[in-house]
């Protein structure tokens, strides 16, 4: 599943992307036929001593073996804990900055060179400039990832405040309401814009993670396919990444289901 | 002596009123130098033609946008949002808050503001008083039209505002609804003393509802009529509709209409 990250992909996608959730259960693993598939023919007709492309039962004994190592699921696990603290710092900091910038009158729209600069950054060429800073350790990975994943969030965040109905801020200012109030208010009428904005933001962190364990050697997955590209190990390159695949898989239904429980509550999307 | 009464019977006096509005660089003049009273306890209907400056007016008595003159709330001139004074929109869905049950819906302007049971017993009052004691757990998308304009009633009877400002609350109901919540209406402020100010282009609602009517038309516009009505405390949608005192009020409304059209279009 591919997503755009461009901000104004975000309103054209919002009508239809709650509804695709209907059949979710079922579909995307039988969408995953195909590649189930291409893997068996790939089994029966590989040439089992080939050294670029191994059949996919050698991947599962390169798996089983880092699964001995004991290096496999610790890996997950700092990939895995790496992710959820940066998609949750992410969350927090583009929500609050893009409340901030949807609410002043003008809509922050001066800003919106620096942003676009900042957003374009490749991610991998700041892990250099954040290494000579941070040096090379987690904290660093959080931060690389944290900044290139808040903008979709911050966006998205922005323009569903900037777009929040001219009635509903009339109501709020005639009664009254002000402080926390308000902004529970406005959190909640933007809440389906500030869920897409993770939603596309997901993906992102995860592929940035990666690339800061691939980069740094930071213990995790990224870290496991450096090394089993510079032992030459083919099967286990494979094999790690078709789990890239499956932990982007997760991530996307974990966060499709946090965001369908929490909208269901918002009701059918209208307009 | 006779003044201090005075004062007291009123709760707006607008003098020389008027709105600027500003929309891409290009300022103008919606409202141009009205000057009325709104009284105790009152109902007034404004009527005019669609984007006339309605809305305008109402926002202004709001007190949410800038304007020039005079105007006095409860003797105050005001600047800002008016305290006790609450707006009814039109626009039902954006004024709700989908992610709130109806009761969360009716709390929304006294949450946090009064003691807890206090509020609740608001919340219950309000809710009853608009028939939708069976729906306080629903979600509005969960509801009809006509049952989210009555929430939105709800939610500013249970503030217990001094002053209800109504912006063509039923204008995108079908007439059914409409009537039944016109009556509804008619009952709701005899139980809750407020003032009404009561916007529509509905010529037949403005009489069935007001105690006094209004007419704002032109461009820029201006107050062009004024007439009291007296159709009594208890009205009915057929008998009191088919009074004489109804039509006459009615067809001088209307050629009143016609005539400020007339004139605004030769002065264009
Ligand atoms: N923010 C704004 N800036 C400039 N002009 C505005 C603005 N808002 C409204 N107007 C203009 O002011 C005029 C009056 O608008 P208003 O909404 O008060 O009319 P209305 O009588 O309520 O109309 P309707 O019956 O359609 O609700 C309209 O011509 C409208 O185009
Ligand atoms: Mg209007």
């Amino acid at each position: 599943m591919t997503q755009q990250t461009s901000n104004t992909q975000a309103g054209s996608t919002r009508n239809s992307y709650r509804k695709s959730h209907g059949g979710k259960g079922v579909a995307p693993l039988f969408g995953l036929l195909p590649l189930a598939v291409l893997l068996l023919i790939w089994q029966i007709f590989g040439n089992p001593h080939s050294v670029f492309f191994p059949q996919p039962n050698r991947w599962l004994t390169a798996i089983n073996s880092l699964q001995q190592q004991g290096t496999l699921w610790t890996s997950i696990l700092a990939t895995a804990s790496t992710f959820v603290q940066s998609i949750i710092v992410a969350t927090l900091i583009g929500t609050t900055l893009g409340l901030a910038l949807g609410s002043i009158n003008w809509g922050g729209k001066a800003l919106d060179p620096l942003l676009d600069f900042l957003r374009n950054l490749p991610a991998a060429a700041l892990v250099p400039a954040a290494a000579i800073v941070l040096g090379t350790n987690t904290k660093m990975a959080l931060v690389i990832v944290v900044f290139s994943s808040v903008w979709p969030i911050l966006l998205s965040t922005r323009s569903a405040i900037m777009n929040l109905s001219p009635v509903l801020s009339s109501s709020i200012t005639n009664l009254r309401l002000s402080g926390p109030r308000r902004t529970s208010v406005m959190i909640g009428s933007a809440l389906p814009g500030i869920l897409l904005g993770v939603r596309v933001a997901a993906p992102l962190a995860l592929i940035v993670t990666l690339l800061a364990e691939f980069i740094t050697n930071l213990s995790g997955v990224g870290a496991l396919i450096l090394s089993a590209q510079q032992n030459f190990n083919s099967a286990e390159v494979y094999a790690l990444l078709l789990l890239a695949g499956v932990l982007a898989l997760v991530v996307n239904s974990i966060v499709s289901a946090i965001e369908a429980s929490v909208l269901r509550r918002h009701g059918p999307v209208t307009t | 002596m006779s003044e201090v009464r005075n004062q007291d019977e009123v709760i707006y006096q607008v003098h020389d009123l008027s709105v600027n509005l500003r929309r891409r660089g290009q300022e103008r003049v919606i409202l141009k130098s009205l000057s009325f009273d709104v009284r105790k306890e009152e109902c007034l209907s404004i009527v005019g033609p669609s984007g006339t400056g309605k809305t305008t007016l109402l926002r202004a008595l709001a007190g949410l946008i800038p304007y020039a003159g005079s105007v006095r709330y409860l003797g105050e001139t005001l600047d800002g949002p008016a305290s006790d004074v609450v707006l009814v929109f039109q626009d039902y869905v954006n004024a709700l808050l989908r992610w709130r049950t109806v009761q969360k819906n009716v709390a929304l302007g006294i949450e946090g503001r009064i003691p807890r049971d206090q509020c609740q017993e608001r919340i219950d009052e309000a809710i009853e008083t608009v028939g939708l004691q069976n729906y306080r757990d629903s979600y509005p998308w969960e509801l009809s039209g006509g049952m989210q304009q009555r929430v939105q009633i709800a939610r500013a009877l249970a503030m217990k505002p001094k002053v209800l400002l109504f912006d063509e609350p039923f204008g995108s109901l079908d007439a059914m609804t409409r009537e039944g919540l016109q009556d509804e209406l008619l009952r709701v402020r005899s139980v809750f003393q407020a003032t009404c100010v009561f916007i529509t282009h509905d010529i037949d609602e403005a009489v069935y509802l007001g105690d006094r009517l209004m007419l704002l038309s032109g461009s820029p516009a201006s107050l062009s009529f004024e007439v009291d009505i007296h159709l009594g405390e208890t009205r009915n949608q057929i008998s009191t509709k088919e009074s004489g005192e109804f039509l006459s009020l009615r067809h001088q409304v209307h050629e009143q209409m016609r005539k400020a059209h007339g004139a605004s279009q030769s002065t264009n």
